[in-house]
């Protein structure tokens, strides 16, 4: 269904169950133009089916999804990249044919321009979630759906693609929504957080992210940040003590 | 300082092993040959059973090599057609199980059948059908090559990733472009795996069918048949020599095919 309000994506009272097992119910959310959502939520909550229903990849047994027709980028826990391309070639996999510029920019900004003629199999695992976030962003997405896309990655690779990342959407603008398990990813990185319940997963309760952008380098040190974390971090285990 | 040494170890463990497995068969050969006790009653090196390896040329006149000349070129004619077939066929039939599980559990039954059915049952429908010579030996190069390239089709089609295929959906990809930039693409290391099989395949398919089908001029099997029943042992060695030589050719060519278009990106 085309958006015809100022959300870019919106979902409302979707559930969703797989057999006879419910994983999501009632779930409202809208997304604004622009806007990072982080979900965060115990395991087993829906999150990814969340996401899947988002992106179209999976149609809800209840309730109604709104998203844009075209341009909805996707990165996936893995890196989901073509072994048989070179890196090159995986970037411009979704791009438009004669956006070249664009996805050059993506290549240098995130630090592949130099291993453009490498398979994937010679990236490390940082690089390789890298090219994945450079060609779903080659796309120009107006909605990008991101399923713990850092998730495998050590803390300092972590911390350099938030940071990529970050300055990314400075210049695309594009709306996101961000699945992860990292409160303080999500802290860093959103301008809202979602807390969901175990299955069947709901929101049930929204944190507002005020953090001037581009996040201070200091931040995540900061009393404010760690405090948000540790109020987000209590909800969450408020939730997972109920499932 | 010991970069050329890693080198030359390098070499070594490549070649060695494979000198070393010759060396044993060789040895292996003449010590048959020797351990046989009416292995060289004739004297003429006409009459051997087994004939030592420096004396398989023996016996062979201008006549005879015409002879496996004209039958070498008929059996590798037979293979490499029955192998390009089989390589279509095998192809078609693993994609189209791929879209249709109806289809893979109407064809697999059939395929498995095809199988294991001696080709001597089928002799009488592929005589009806191709005819009692080249057509006939090259139903019979095909049927025996192309299970595995088939199945390995099928199963290299179906093991995408889920993720990769949701990349494909999320672009709006049309199912040409899904089968021909997604899954052929990754299922090639499944299908090489298929042909390398299917290789050697294609070359005893072109022998045994020459067994079954015997109208125009002889190709391999036959040839091997008539020097077994005149007893001419060196000749039926070297015309096997020449199937093995051809079966170790396909493989070769498989390989290198292999190495140049999936060898670079594919890490098992």
């Amino acid at each position: 269904m085309a958006v015809s309000d100022p959300a870019i994506a919106r979902l409302s009272n979707v559930g969703h169950h797989f057999g006879g097992t419910a994983v999501l119910s009632d779930v409202n959310l809208q997304l604004a133009a622009g806007e990072i959502v982080a979900i965060v939520g115990p395991s087993g909550c829906g999150k990814t089916t969340l996401l899947r229903i988002t992106a179209g990849l999976l149609a809800p047994t209840r309730g109604e999804v709104s998203r844009p027709e075209h341009r909805i980028g996707f990165v996936f826990q893995e890196p989901a990249l073509l072994p048989w391309r070179r890196v090159e070639a995986n970037a411009h996999l979704l791009a438009a044919s004669d956006d070249g510029s664009m996805v050059e920019q993506l290549l240098s900004v995130s630090g592949l321009a130099d291993h453009r003629r490498k398979w994937p199999h010679e990236l490390s695992g940082g690089m390789k979630m890298r090219l994945s976030l450079v060609r779903s962003l080659a796309a120009r997405p107006q909605l990008l759906l991101m399923d713990e896309p850092f998730g495998a990655l050590d803390q300092i690779t972590r911390n350099r693609l938030h940071d990529e990342f970050a300055s990314l959407h400075a210049s695309q603008k594009f709306s996101a929504l961000l699945v992860t398990h990292a409160i303080d990813e999500a802290v860093y990185l959103a301008d809202r957080v979602l807390v969901m319940s175990g299955a069947p997963g709901r929101i049930m309760q929204e944190f507002d992210i005020d953090f001037a952008r581009p996040r201070a380098a200091g931040l995540r040190y900061s009393p404010e940040f760690t405090s948000l974390c540790g109020a987000i971090a209590e909800s969450l285990q408020l939730q997972a003590g109920r499932a | 300082m010991k970069q050329p040494n890693r080198r030359i170890d390098a070499r070594r463990s490549k070649y060695v092993p494979p000198l070393v497995v010759l060396v044993v068969v060789v040895a292996g050969w003449y010590a048959l040959a020797y351990s046989l006790d009416n292995n060289f009653a004739s004297g003429d090196g006409s009459a051997l059973i087994i004939p030592p390896p420096h004396q398989l040329f023996v016996g062979l006149n201008e006549a005879t090599v015409d002879r496996i000349a004209a039958a070498t070129w008929i059996s590798l004619s037979t293979a490499v057609v029955g192998f390009m077939l089989a390589i279509v066929a095998g192809m078609a039939l693993g994609i189209a199980m791929s879209v249709s599980r109806s289809l893979e559990s109407a064809l697999w039954p059939w395929l498995i059948a095809i199988q294991v059915t001696p080709i001597i049952v089928l002799t009488p429908i592929i005589i009806r059908v191709a005819g009692a010579s080249f057509g006939a030996r090259l139903t019979v190069t095909v049927l025996i090559a192309f299970f595995p390239i088939a199945s390995n089709t099928l199963f290299g089609m179906r093991s995408v990733s889920a993720a990769l295929h949701d990349v494909f959906t999320l672009t709006q990809a049309s199912r040409w472009q899904r089968l021909t930039r997604l899954q052929l693409p990754a299922a090639s290391p499944a299908i090489f795996a298929g042909l390398r099989v299917s290789a050697g395949l294609a070359v005893i398919g072109a022998i045994v069918g020459d067994f079954f089908f015997t109208r125009g001029t002889p190709g391999l099997g036959r040839l091997i048949t008539f020097f077994f029943q005149d007893t001419r042992s060196g000749p039926m060695f070297v015309t096997a020599l020449i199937a093995a030589l051809i079966g170790l050719g396909f493989f070769v060519v498989v390989s290198l095919l292999r190495r140049l278009l999936v060898s670079p990106w594919h890490r098992p």
